[in-house]
């Protein structure tokens, strides 16, 4: 069952597990009594006989009648698994419960991550290679979604959601102040400057520094790699010069007063973008669903096109947001647990039951539905929605690799940059000191860092 | 004198002539101060999802049951599920401190042995260590014995509490008196007896002191439970309302549910501290630092 | 040697303390000095690569000092700690000198309300802080804020509450809230357990209950300010849950605003636990000190020297 390619298991820590059977002598001197209370999950051999799989997820909540529809499908299928859903937080939250559960030997069968949290697990050793289990759902998905949890050959989780960029804004008020759907950030930059000086308490968007991501992925449409590596050696790319590039760009915006420095989805937020004060956000084919959770009124005023893009003609564009399942490294079920993460990422009948959830399928069966489909409740009039992001997903061409370190640039990145915008201080300043922040912190763990 | 002495004797002041005005004023601004976001919340947990962002902050909504019955309806009535756990936790978990902390405090305050100061102080320091340190190797310190994931992960790790110790040491060091304990030994009743049918009654207003703090301590305690706990059924309402605030890309916040789930979740904290209050003691804080 | 009647009450009396002890004894070495002894050693130790590649494993080993230096020597924690230290001398004052001034009014003779001024004021220490927070932050936004809404219905700007330095201010307000009750209620007691003739001879003399306040009770409560004083610098130096849930409300709060935040996102974010630990072990030794420091300044000068 195990692949000959697995990297090579992880080296046992003395001091931690010394430390622990001290721990574990004293306590089970006086626990003793109680420790029989709950078993950690079940516990049977992976061959025949019932399974457990503990799955901590998002994007399944057990308390969601059409996610409990989607397990008992599953449950159906396959009598033997039984699949207990948990939410325990987001990608941060979830690598950091999985790292101590690691730590303990106490991990759940399957666990979700958005894809820039995928490396910092791998690295720490914490997730299974699935190459072999998933070998036969391959052509489930398009190798460039593949591609996202795939590190030197090597598979880690199966896709399971995707976000095509799209700039999602308000028709209505779009063609209201007179401001025409930008193609290009040029023209971006146009629309922003006629809409604020049509109404300056209205704004194109929000700047919202705390979104690295959405940074990364700006760079990457311009041709920036911020973390890339040839196998042996990592390259970090945030002060290349393309990626200043988008630093002026934003930062000319930020200067001109044109885009709204504010933190997304806070109730400020929200309140601007019910009200008409905000008009737009570039993100992916998820955002429509968020924004409706916060502003319902607004629905039928929104739509959604393809990102804006630096070189007129070229709409090359990376993805930006959506996640995997991956298997723990020390989930006692692992070639259930991988079944179950392809079923739903990869099967026919999986990646169309994410599309009933709201959720964009990274499976090709659930991207063939979405073209059928009705579009998101934000825009119900926007017929060819699902037409607009499958253009985009066919030229979503850019890979965007994630470091193991993306926590470090993450914080970095936003409190310079929200300083930087607030005191009107250099941009590239800020993109040129994540460099090197990135770079330290891969240098003290010991990585080969590439000029 | 000690303050236990001290607050037996009634109070009679001597009526001047002029009601001071002014200071019902002063009290009732910071009544209103103290007031007025708790109303708020109470307000807006009637607002739905739209009126949330869009109408004035103290303007009551039209919502109020469509939340209520939202949060109840969340997977099955999770919520009250995870309300249930909370009253677990702080209930069990804040009356076991309390008799822990009594215990060693009636020992702090009313033996003098060999240690005594140091062992006091070695308890006191644990006061300075934040909780955030101690979560990560507790829980896997509890992993190690197969606990981490159960209620026990949650409940033991509470029933210490340093801050309990030191209050109830300053309590029974107050409040009792040297000569009822020696009657009661000359008598021949037991260390136990003594401690069941005497210490215990006579501290009982700063045991209720200590099981309130205790109590709001734990229902309000989030990283514990957090790190601890994967199993949504076992959540207390701090972890299971984190739940309903956005996670992934494409996940947004549930704002109306988490207010309307902070409103419901602090109604017994309320009560509790509505019922309590007459216990309430505090002056054995003050009077102890003395004694 | 038999063991005489006498013999045998000294050894009883000798065990029953820490028979009494036990329970407390066992649970916190268990659920402090074993978790605190593993932090301290885990303080010492931090991630390194082994295998060697871009997806090489990072792998647990000894590495000195490092963390702690690292600690120092990291302008943002040292940053933190100047922020905590100014955000205290902001909030510690403000808190308690409220408390006192209403436990002082509810102590004035014949005023109204009494009772529902004491369990209103009280009140707000029962509501979680970060629900405190959440709402807070609500009233600060421009958008959801009413006192925005009043500022611009009397055509006054914008109100900054996240800027610099209403950001301390605001925060400050939040423990004040949450808070003010607490310490309020620990006076009041305190104030309630003087006995009257204390004052008769005061208010014979024809002191003014203002004189009275200044004069008696205040340096008869000063035990209970030491005490609520001490806890506050404590709580103050942990500051973590107020600045964490505004954070993603605003521009000006950093990941690594306060040291605890630091120490939150090294541990949980970073998988830095021996980093979190050193900055703890740091920070626990300031409150320690610290703490001493002020105890003892203050118990000599408040209790001569009997305490």
């Amino acid at each position: 069952m195990t692949p000959p390619t697995l990297p090579p298991p992880r080296r046992r820590r003395p001091g931690t597990s010394l430390a622990a059977a001290a721990l574990a002598v004293a306590l089970t001197a006086s626990l003793a009594a109680c420790s029989s209370a709950e078993a950690p999950s079940s516990g049977t051999a992976s061959d025949g006989g019932p399974v457990t799989l503990q799955v901590w997820t998002w994007n399944l909540k057990g308390t969601d009648p059409r996610a409990k529809a989607v397990i008992d499908k599953y449950h159906q299928l396959h009598p033997d698994v039984t699949v207990k859903l948990a939410e325990v937080g987001g990608t941060a939250e979830t690598a950091s419960k999985l790292l101590a559960a690691d730590k303990a030997g106490d991990t759940p069968d399957v666990v979700q991550l958005e894809y820039r949290g995928v490396p910092a697990v791998v690295t720490a050793g914490a997730v299974k290679d699935i190459t072999a289990d998933v070998a036969g759902v391959k052509a489930g998905i398009e190798p460039n979604i593949w591609a996202l949890t795939t590190f030197d050959g090597q598979v880690y989780g199966v896709p399971q959601d995707i976000g095509p960029m799209v700039l999602t804004y308000r028709k209505d008020l779009f063609d209201k102040y007179g401001a025409k759907v930008p193609t290009t950030w040029a023209e971006y930059a146009k629309a922003a400057e006629q809409i604020h000086k049509k109404d300056p308490s209205v704004y194109i968007a929000s700047f919202s520094a705390a979104q690295l991501e959405f940074f990364a992925a700006q760079a990457a449409q311009a041709g920036a790699q911020w973390w890339s590596n040839d196998g042996k050696t990592w390259k970090v790319g945030i002060d290349s010069e393309a990626s200043l590039k988008t630093a002026d760009f934003w930062q000319d915006l930020v200067e001109r007063d044109l885009v709204k420095v504010e933190p997304l989805l806070t109730p400020e937020w929200n309140a601007q973008v019910n009200s008409g004060k905000l008009l737009s956000w570039a993100a992916a084919a998820w955002a429509p669903n968020v924004i409706y959770s916060v502003a319902p009124d607004t629905a039928g005023t929104w739509e959604s096109a393809p990102l804006p893009q630096w070189t007129p003609g070229d709409p090359a564009v990376p993805f930006l947001g959506g996640s995997a399942f991956l298997v723990p490294a020390k989930s006692k079920h692992a070639k259930e647990a991988a079944a179950f993460a392809a079923w739903l990422g990869a099967s026919d009948e999986g990646s169309k039951a994410q599309l009933s959830l709201d959720i964009y399928p990274g499976g090709n069966a659930g991207r063939q539905a979405t073209l059928t489909h009705e579009p998101p409740r934000l825009m119900p009039q926007q017929k060819d929605f699902y037409q607009v992001t499958d253009q985009v997903i066919k030229n979503t061409t850019i890979p965007v690799t994630w470091g193991p370190n993306v926590n470090v640039a993450q914080t970095a990145f936003g409190d310079a940059l929200n300083a930087a915008a607030l005191n009107k201080t250099s941009f590239r300043a800020v993109y040129q000191a994540t460099q090197q922040a990135v770079v330290a912190d891969l240098q003290k763990s010991g990585y080969t860092v590439s000029k | 004198m000690s303050a236990g002495d001290r607050t037996v004797l009634t109070r009679r002041r001597p009526g001047t002539a002029r009601r001071p005005r002014l200071a019902t004023v002063v009290l009732l601004l910071g009544a209103l101060y103290c007031l007025a976001p708790v109303a708020w919340v109470v307000i807006a947990s009637s607002k739905s999802p739209r009126e949330l962002f869009t109408t004035f902050s103290f303007a009551p909504g039209s919502g109020f049951a469509d939340n209520l019955a939202a949060l109840g309806g969340y997977g099955d009535g999770q919520f009250w599920r995870w309300g249930l756990n909370s009253l677990l936790y702080a209930g069990l978990g804040a009356i076991l401190s309390t008799l822990v902390s009594a215990m060693a405090g009636y020992a702090l305050a009313k033996f003098r042995f060999r240690g005594r100061q140091a062992l006091f102080s070695v308890i006191l320091a644990g006061v300075l260590v934040p909780g955030i340190v101690l979560a990560v190797p507790q829980y896997l310190l509890l992993a190690a014995v197969g606990l981490a994931g159960t209620y026990w992960s949650v409940l033991l790790p509470v029933i210490i509490n340093p801050f309990g110790i030191f209050l109830c040491r300053v309590f029974a060091a107050a409040s009792l008196p040297e000569s009822t304990l020696e009657a009661a030994r000359l008598d021949g009743a037991g260390e136990v007896h003594i401690f069941v049918r005497i210490v215990l009654p006579m501290m009982v207003q700063g045991l209720v002191t200590v099981f309130l703090l205790q109590f709001v301590g734990i229902w309000n305690n989030f990283l514990l439970p957090f790190i601890m706990l994967s199993d949504q059924d076992k959540y207390p309402i701090t972890l299971g309302l984190y739940t309903f605030l956005g996670k992934g890309a494409g996940d947004g916040d549930l704002y109306s549910l988490v207010i309307m789930g902070s409103a419901v979740s602090v109604v017994p904290l309320v009560v509790l501290v509505l019922v309590l209050q007459r216990f309430w003691r505090a002056d054995l804080l003050a009077g102890g630092l003395k004694g | 040697m038999p063991a005489t009647p006498a013999r045998r009450s000294r050894l009883r009396a000798a065990a029953t303390p820490w028979l009494f002890a036990t329970p407390a004894i066992v649970l916190f070495t268990l659920f402090l000095i074993i978790p605190i002894g593993y932090a301290i050693y885990l303080s010492f130790r931090g991630f390194r690569i082994e295998g060697g590649g871009a997806f090489g494993r990072r792998v647990q080993s000894f590495v000195g000092l490092d963390n702690y230096l690292t600690a120092l020597t990291d302008p943002e924690y040292v940053a933190g700690l100047g922020r905590v230290l100014l955000y205290g001398l902001v909030a510690i004052p403000s808190v308690l000198g409220l408390a006192l001034l209403f436990a002082l009014l509810l102590d004035t003779p014949r005023v109204r309300a009494r009772g529902f001024a004491r369990t209103a004021i009280f009140l707000p220490y029962a509501v979680p802080g970060v629900i405190a927070s959440l709402l807070w932050g609500f009233l600060y936004l421009p958008s959801t804020s009413p006192i925005s809404y009043l500022a611009r219905q009397l055509h006054a700007g914008p109100l900054d509450f996240f800027g610099f330095p209403t950001l301390y201010f605001s925060l400050a307000n939040i423990a004040l809230w949450s808070g003010v009750g607490f310490n309020m209620i620990i006076i009041f007691t305190s104030l309630r357990a003087i006995p009257t003739s204390v004052y008769e001879a005061a208010r014979i003399d024809g002191a003014s209950e203002l004189q009275i306040a200044w004069r008696i009770k205040i340096p008869l409560v000063a035990p209970a300010l030491v005490l609520t004083g001490l806890f506050s610098v404590i709580g103050t130096l942990q500051l973590y849950s107020e600045p964490a849930t505004l954070r993603p409300m605003s521009t000006t709060i950093s990941f690594t605003w306060v040291p605890l935040m630091k120490i939150y996102q090294e541990a949980f974010m970073n998988d830095n636990l021996g980093g979190a630990a050193a900055a703890s072990v740091v920070l626990a030794l300031g409150i320690l000190v610290l703490s001493l420091l002020l105890l003892r300044f203050f118990q000599r000068r408040t209790f001569g020297d009997d305490a």
